[in-house]
């Protein structure tokens, strides 16, 4: 078994998974020093009766803790950038695009030196360490404590960025150092910022990671514990720590892959319906479809592996105005006033909430407060209703076939009936704690995104060396290779240039090795 | 004399991506870039083409490469001043103001970092009216002006000068050479004197793209549909002179495949609402033609381009995905391309679209009929 944890801003939820089967959840206020919610959390499930701790294999934690820090600059610690490439990249020093709120918090210092590598893998300059050491001077003066390094074209070949770390290490052993190709893709200024970013959290993820360390030795559970990222997968304690970046957007994904597990679809639409919005998101093969389009965080823009996500201004609390024509929901909300403002609420504020009750889809509140309401006008606003969810799903779906949808969230009483497009509709009795589930079934993943030229090496070839990296990859993080597998091909010809150029990316997941301690 | 400031290069920017055809790259790096530049020069010249002396030599600054290698590999960026030095060396005189690369895309951007940079004045010209796959799809070579010298730079200021008198010779040996240099360089070809910029540039490759981004914005700051402003903007242009929106609607499908350094691919588009219309979309980087319902509606050199429907915003045949709300918008393409020398380089039998060259206008008019065999 297993215990999937979501630190949330308001509430730590916290599940013990047998198989895709809840054994048991429970809902408890995130603490200001994070251990404290998890530690209720976990005390809850635990203390339920017939629960064997000794069949508790390990526990994934999924948080938003470092996303809502670096947006509010909280708890960030000053960087040294240093860019490997000149004479390249001279163009756009780091923190180019950056707010200056943002730059201010964050920049301790800028260097653009010798290094990188070409496309096609030949070195731009080879590295310069006399420059190196001259910012190993700089940081030492300035007394910062991270460096984020970041190599053009690392991506494809690490040597540079490794070689410089270990040259900073020496000269500087209690530095931090973040390394881009361990953080983003192809990319460099996005890539550059994500590695910046994460620089400037280490000292945070130190702590957070000891405080989840002190929950379970509070608890004297000893059992192994991984913090789920991005793209559904996990990291180990020490690599969060490591590179916290990478859980910036594992609320959400974990939502979608805990909605996709607990209805057992591995190809669906999830819809998140809120307060305010709903979120729809794509799973393909149990992962959610990644967005293609460049993520801000804070104003600074990011390559990070996200879920493609559309969010639309559906939700319980969507105010519904009527002109006997047209019944309008949304997209403004009462938000979480919704439990004061709504009619069921004994508020005056007529919202998608009420239509439901009124309708006969939900029992919540007093009902006898919306028995006045028009027939018609109910009709035209559940009308409405389902318009902007068919719209959404259609406008996520990746072709015209029907697909199933998962519905979650508190908002989920809005649907009454089917939807066009969509084969069905699967609701879920865990729906409200589908975070955490996401987080305690997520695997383990590896992934490869590398240039190859077709015309040199043949595009089989390329790929069945793409395919190869990214196992081994998945492998050497922990999974287990009987359940391993591809989920993820991707190419992207490079234009314009002879050769067909492009650029693969691959990824494998597996299911966490059972047992395994580290 | 009017200029070219900060507050216009959100505009120019997004206006720019109508004149990208599909093709042109992302904009995003270039408009960082400008943005640095004019945070020291708050303005540029910008002169119309009438503004330029009879005897004074400009040239255009442009990225040859591809641009998501451009999007890795920054430039140096000294490499535009190495390229004029050069350019002057082998004119024998100064550059008096740089041209625009080709409206739309990166090269529309990139041209003004030059300007801002070296302190010229930037020409509100360009010599293709539209995006383009290749250096030899110019009104230079329409034109019959000698290529030479093309000049190229990479990172470490290595710079070579190609002489030839044959424009798809100068394309092929300036391919082989940005391999060489890594998959991007900064180059300038062509340089002309303000007499012949007269008789082949298309004027209004700045204008135009501040024009219709800012009609997309106050469109759509005012909740309208940009489309319609737009189009009208650009029938009443000299250049243009005709706009239309083709079909309003969602994407259907996608095929995308890498072709000799080519995305090349297909795209289906349905309108909206009952008996939906079927608009094919073929591309090779840019958009090459569009048919309804099995029928021509518009064929290189015309302008085929898919925009947001919500945003107004330029989306690149390698950004197309199924389920995305675009508006197929058409532009006749500037007369130059609609001669016979302008048809043989950028028309639709050089791209393998068996059939003769019929004006978007008459396609559009109710005119004659292609039919497609």
């Amino acid at each position: 078994m297993r215990i999937g944890i979501d630190v949330g801003g308001t509430n730590t939820d916290a599940v013990l998974m047998d198989g895709h089967r809840v054994v048991a959840a429970c809902k408890c206020p995130t603490s200001a020093d994070v251990r404290g919610g998890i530690i209720a959390a976990l005390r809850t499930l635990l203390d339920r009766p017939g629960i064997d701790r000794r069949a508790i294999d390990y526990a994934v934690i999924g948080t938003t803790h470092f996303t809502n820090a670096f947006v509010q600059a909280r708890d960030l610690t000053r960087v040294a950038a240093i860019r490997l490439g000149a004479p390249a990249t001279l163009a756009l020093p780091p923190f180019a695009g950056w707010p200056d709120a943002m730059r201010h918090a964050v920049e301790g210092l800028s260097a653009i030196i010798g290094g990188g590598h070409q496309f096609d893998g030949r070195e731009i300059s080879p590295l310069d360490e006399k420059a190196l050491l001259s910012v190993a001077d700089d940081i030492r003066a300035k007394g910062l404590t991270a460096a984020a390094i970041c190599s053009v074209y690392s991506p494809t070949n690490a040597e540079l960025e490794l070689r410089a770390a270990e040259i900073l290490g020496n000269e500087l052993p209690d530095l931090g150092i973040s390394l881009s190709h361990r953080i983003g893709r192809i990319g460099l200024l996005e890539r550059e910022s994500a590695t910046i970013m994460n620089a400037a959290l280490l000292d945070l993820a130190a702590h957070v990671v000891a405080s989840f360390r002190q929950a379970f030795a509070d608890l004297a559970l000893d059992i192994p514990f991984y913090v789920s990222q991005n793209d559904g997968t996990i990291l180990s304690a020490a690599t969060v720590a490591q590179t916290p970046v990478l859980t910036f957007a594992s609320g959400p994904t974990n939502s979608m892959r805990g909605a996709a597990l607990l209805s057992g679809l591995s190809d669906a639409i999830v819809i998140d319906i809120g307060g305010t919005t709903s979120d729809i998101g794509v799973i393909q093969a149990g992962y959610p479809r990644e967005s293609n389009i460049p993520v801000d965080i804070g104003g600074v823009r990011t390559n990070f592996r996200m879920p493609d996500t559309l969010s639309i201004g559906l939700g319980g609390g969507s105010l519904v105005t009527d002109d006997g024509v047209v019944a309008r929901v949304g997209p403004r909300s009462v938000g979480y006033r919704l439990i004061e403002d709504g009619l069921v609420f004994g508020g005056n504020v007529l919202t998608a909430t009420d239509i439901a009750v009124a309708s006969g889809l939900a029992d919540i509140g007093d009902a006898a407060r919306v028995r006045h309401l028009d027939q018609d006008m109910l009709a035209r606003a559940r009308a409405s209703i389902v318009r902007l969810l068919e719209d959404g799903v259609d406008r996520m779906k990746s072709s015209s076939n029907d697909v199933p949808v998962v519905l979650v969230g508190g908002g989920a009483i809005l649907v009454e009936g089917g939807l066009r497009g969509v084969s069905r509709i699967v609701r879920l009795e865990h729906g409200d704690v589908a975070n955490a589930v996401g987080a305690a079934l997520a695997q383990v993943g590896g992934e490869v995104d590398q240039i190859y030229v077709y015309s040199q090496v043949g595009r089989d070839n390329a790929l069945a060396a793409a395919r190869e990296l990214a196992l081994s990859r998945a492998m050497a993080a922990g999974a287990d290779p009987a359940t391993l597998e591809i989920v993820d091909i991707d190419e992207v010809p490079i234009d314009y240039v002879p050769g067909q150029a492009v650029r693969v990316r691959v990824k494998a997941a597996g299911n966490l090795k059972a047992g395994e301690k580290q | 004399m009017r200029y070219l400031r900060r507050e216009d290069i959100e505009d120019f920017a997004l206006g720019g991506g109508l004149f990208g055809c599909g093709g042109g790259g992302d904009t995003y790096i270039g408009k960082l870039m400008l943005e640095t530049e004019m945070q020291r020069v708050p303005e540029i010249p910008l002169l119309s083409i009438d503004e330029v002396p009879d005897d004074a030599l400009v040239v255009l600054t442009a990225i040859v490469g591809a641009p998501s290698v451009f999007l890795e590999k920054l430039p140096n960026g000294g490499e535009d001043r190495r390229v004029i030095e050069q350019v002057e060396k082998e004119c024998g005189k100064p550059v008096f103001g740089i041209l625009i690369g080709e409206v739309g895309g990166l090269n529309s951007v990139l041209p003004a970092v030059t300007a801002a940079r070296l302190g010229l004045p930037l020409i509100d010209a360009d010599p293709t009216g539209r995006c383009v796959p290749s250096v030899h799809a110019t009104s230079f070579n329409i034109n019959h002006l000698n290529i030479s010298p093309i000049v190229i730079a990479d990172e470490f200021m290595n710079t070579v000068v190609i002489r030839t008198d044959d424009h798809l010779k100068g394309e092929r040996l300036t391919r082989s050479i940005i391999v060489e240099m890594g998959g991007s360089a900064i180059f300038a070809f062509c340089p002309v004197t303000g007499a012949e910029l007269r008789r082949i540039g298309l004027a209004g490759a700045v204008t135009h793209p501040i024009q219709v981004g800012r009609a997309i914005r106050e469109a759509r700051e005012g909740g309208q549909s940009p489309f319609k402003a737009v189009a009208d903007l650009l029938t009443a242009t000299p250049l243009y002179g005709w706009a239309d929106t083709l079909i309003e609607g969602k994407i259907t499908d996608v095929q995308r495949r890498s072709d000799t350094g080519f995305t090349i691919g297909s795209a289906v588009i349905h309108s909206l609402g009952e008996d939906a219309d079927r608009l094919d979309l073929e591309f090779k980087n840019e958009h090459l033609v569009a048919r309804i319902n099995g029928r021509i509606r518009a064929t290189v050199p015309d302008l085929i381009t898919v925009l947001d429907s919500e945003t107004g915003e330029h989306i690149g045949t390698d950004r197309l995905r199924y389920g995305q709300r675009v508006t197929v918008m058409l532009v006749r393409a500037p007369a130059i391309w609609r001669t016979a020398r302008g048809l043989s380089l950028l028309g639709p039998r050089g791209y393998g679209i068996d059939c003769d060259y019929v004006p978007v206008e008459v396609l559009n008019g109710g005119g004659e009929e292609v039919r497609v065999r």
